[in-house]
């Protein structure tokens, strides 16, 4: 009965909502989406769409992982080859972005560099998901001494400035873009951790899991099949912030000299790299690698901010 | 304050001791993990290429003890207040060496912070009472860039663009100290910037967000129906309500303006805690690098139970008793 009740109650109110909604801009907005079908199914993308920096934001990282992907077809040139004379020319037709102190295509580097800390920025982001998550689900589930021992070491690892920590530790080994994913990797779950925690804290209690318990699931598929399903719109907009987190990690790291060392370029060593030249005028060698970083970082967090929005319609505060 | 909170804060309070043992721990077996050896950065290669002189070194440092007894011959000195002495920077104490530098690090980071919220607050209450207005997708947009910009690189097209283009300003803050007051001042310009930026773009999004969420509620509604001044309403009854959890978000900001002070103090040559972790870190000085981020951890810690202290204190509401 009260079930009833309850859609009643929402039937008769949703045309004034959808009514309130189609107003103006909207209007032209949703009716073209309609074109675009089947949106009415899926609430999550239709929301996403509707949300105008996210899809700008998804736009720019689709065009930046194609050309990380087609990276050969468009360099042009190779990134490391020489070519005596050509020292810091300024942009032109020939050279899109310059060259740098060593004669290289700054164009090709840029490309390639873009390739570099991308998949950077991802296999560190898996690290740290698959850390956190893993972490995070097993004190979240089984409590006491399991909890107590990740949260106190989410705290220390948390009172110390992650900069620190990460300049800390990649000086200590051999810099290099596997050392310097292992360690934003292994420095950087806590808040994930936290975060999925949290969530398995508040859905281990709801009658469905005691349901699975009563008959008799083991509790790696509890955590596995009916947790961490329902963990995972947090998640996934977790994921996309830290892949701009770490996309700059890998380029402060690398811009310090203690990330991705040259030969092989990034957009932060590009940057450490030109800025020796910035005094002779070669701007063009710490612009456009800090474009790079700043386009993605910014798209990242459109994108994120648009997926928690339209993941969680109850976190929506615009 | 009942019972039960302060019952909270001192269990936080002591919660430090094993917090900053476990810090110590993790800071120290990370340090000796490495390969790389401290003494051939402390005696420089030509003594490093004689091994007895090497050897009379790391005994003489204590290197050649075993781990567990090095952590607590440390730990030991530590409590009585010696962090040891600088490999790198002239054997002068770790102590003194923090001393100095924090205060550079406090100066530009307090003023970056201050002006921060100066600019955050009444943009963000801007932003919240014109929802949606052209000004408010402005500031919307521009605190997503703001918190985009990688901060060294706004170091240094800031550096090209006003010192060296327009000559403004000086380049560097090496060397600030023995220059007279009022001139100091350009000096602190770039740097605070720098540090200030993403903490407006942060704040000002929390401002906004916060704002409209007091707006929203009952006795906002309230006071505009007993017929007061929208303004009064605005400034007396929801800008109060809208400050209490921005003293949360600006205590917990710690953390990332630390690091943030790494690279800053680092592009400017900033004398401060940053620079100094950096030098000390590319120097494998020991016990400089565990003394920077003990201070640094041990600041964050206190920083996160005052602000649970403050938050208490501005709401009346708040209990704390979790765990």
């Amino acid at each position: 009965m009260a079930g009833t009740g309850a859609g009643m109650g929402r039937a008769e109110i949703a045309p004034v909502a959808a009514a309130a909604e189609l107003s103006g801009e909207a209007t032209r907005r949703s009716a073209l989406l309609e074109r675009v079908g089947s949106q009415r199914r899926y609430p999550v993308v239709r929301r996403f769409l509707r949300n105008r920096l996210a899809v700008a934001g998804l736009v720019v990282i689709v065009l930046l992982y194609a050309a990380a992907l087609a990276a050969p077809l468009i360099q042009r040139y190779d990134e490391n080859t020489l070519t005596p004379g050509l020292r810091n020319q300024p942009p032109s037709a020939e050279h899109w972005a310059g060259t740098d102190r060593n004669t290289r295509d700054s164009w090709a580097r840029l490309v390639v560099g873009g390739r570099v800390s991308l998949a950077a920025g991802f296999a560190a982001v898996v690290m740290v998901m698959t850390i956190g998550i893993t972490l995070g689900a097993m004190a979240g589930f089984f409590g006491g001494i399991v909890d107590q021992l990740v949260m106190r070491t989410t705290d220390v690892l948390l009172s110390v400035p992650l900069i620190l920590l990460l300049i800390t530790a990649a000086s200590l080994f051999q810099p290099s873009l596997v050392t310097t994913i292992a360690v934003i990797g292994c420095t950087s779950w806590p808040g994930t951790a936290r975060l999925v925690r949290g969530q398995f804290l508040s859905l281990k209690s709801q009658e469905y899991i005691t349901a699975a318990r009563a008959i008799g699931a083991a509790p790696g598929r509890i955590m596995a099949r009916h947790l961490f399903p329902n963990t995972l719109a947090v998640i996934i907009v977790q994921a996309t912030i830290w892949l701009s987190y770490a996309i700059l990690l890998e380029a402060s790291l690398s811009y310090l000299g203690l990330g991705v060392q040259i030969p092989t370029p990034s957009w932060g060593n590009m940057l450490q790299d030109g800025q020796r030249d910035l005094q002779s005028g070669a701007w063009w060698l710490t612009l456009f690698p800090g474009l790079a970083i700043f386009l993605t970082v910014l798209s990242f967090n459109l994108m994120g901010d648009g997926l928690r929005d339209a993941l969680d319609p109850r976190h929506r505060q615009r | 304050m009942t019972s039960a909170t302060t019952a909270y804060l001192v269990r936080r309070v002591l919660l430090l001791i094993p917090l900053m043992l476990g810090l110590s721990m993790l800071m120290f077996g990370l340090i000796h993990a490495a390969p790389g050896d401290p003494v051939v950065a402390l005696l420089g290669p030509r003594a490093a290429a004689d091994p007895r002189v090497m050897d009379q070194a790391r005994e003489n440092y204590g290197l050649n003890d075993p781990l567990p007894l090095q952590y607590f011959t440390w730990l030991g000195n530590v409590v009585q207040g010696d962090l040891g002495r600088s490999y790198a920077f002239n054997n002068v104490p770790v102590l003194d060496l923090l001393g100095e530098r924090a205060w550079a690090t406090i100066q530009l980071q307090g003023v970056a912070l201050f002006l921060a919220l100066l600019i955050a607050v009444p943009v963000g209450i801007l932003s919240a009472t014109r929802q949606y207005s052209p000004t408010d997708n402005a500031v919307t947009v521009g605190s997503f860039i703001g918190l985009a910009l990688p901060n060294f690189w706004l170091a240094l097209l800031l550096q090209i663009w006003l010192a060296v283009e327009l000559g403004w300003l000086p380049v560097l803050s090496a060397g600030q100290g023995s220059v007279p007051w009022p001139q100091r001042l350009e000096y602190f310009v770039m740097p605070v910037m720098v540090a200030a930026l993403p903490s407006v773009a942060y704040f000002a999004r929390f401002m906004r967000s916060a704002m409209l969420e007091v707006v929203g509620q009952d006795f906002v509604r309230v006071a505009h129906a007993k017929g007061l001044p929208p303004r009064r309403v605005l400034y007396r009854h929801a800008l109060r309500n809208a400050l209490i959890p921005m003293v949360t978000v600006v205590g917990l900001q710690l953390p990332q303006i630390l690091s943030g002070a790494v690279i800053i103090e680092q592009i400017f040559a900033w004398p401060g805690l940053g620079d100094l972790a950096y030098g000390a870190i590319t120097r494998r000085d020991y016990p400089v690098i565990l003394g920077v981020t003990l201070v640094a951890g041990f600041a964050v810690m206190v920083a996160s139970v005052i602000t649970d202290f403050v938050y208490v204190l501005v709401d009346p509401r708040v209990k704390l008793t979790g765990s």
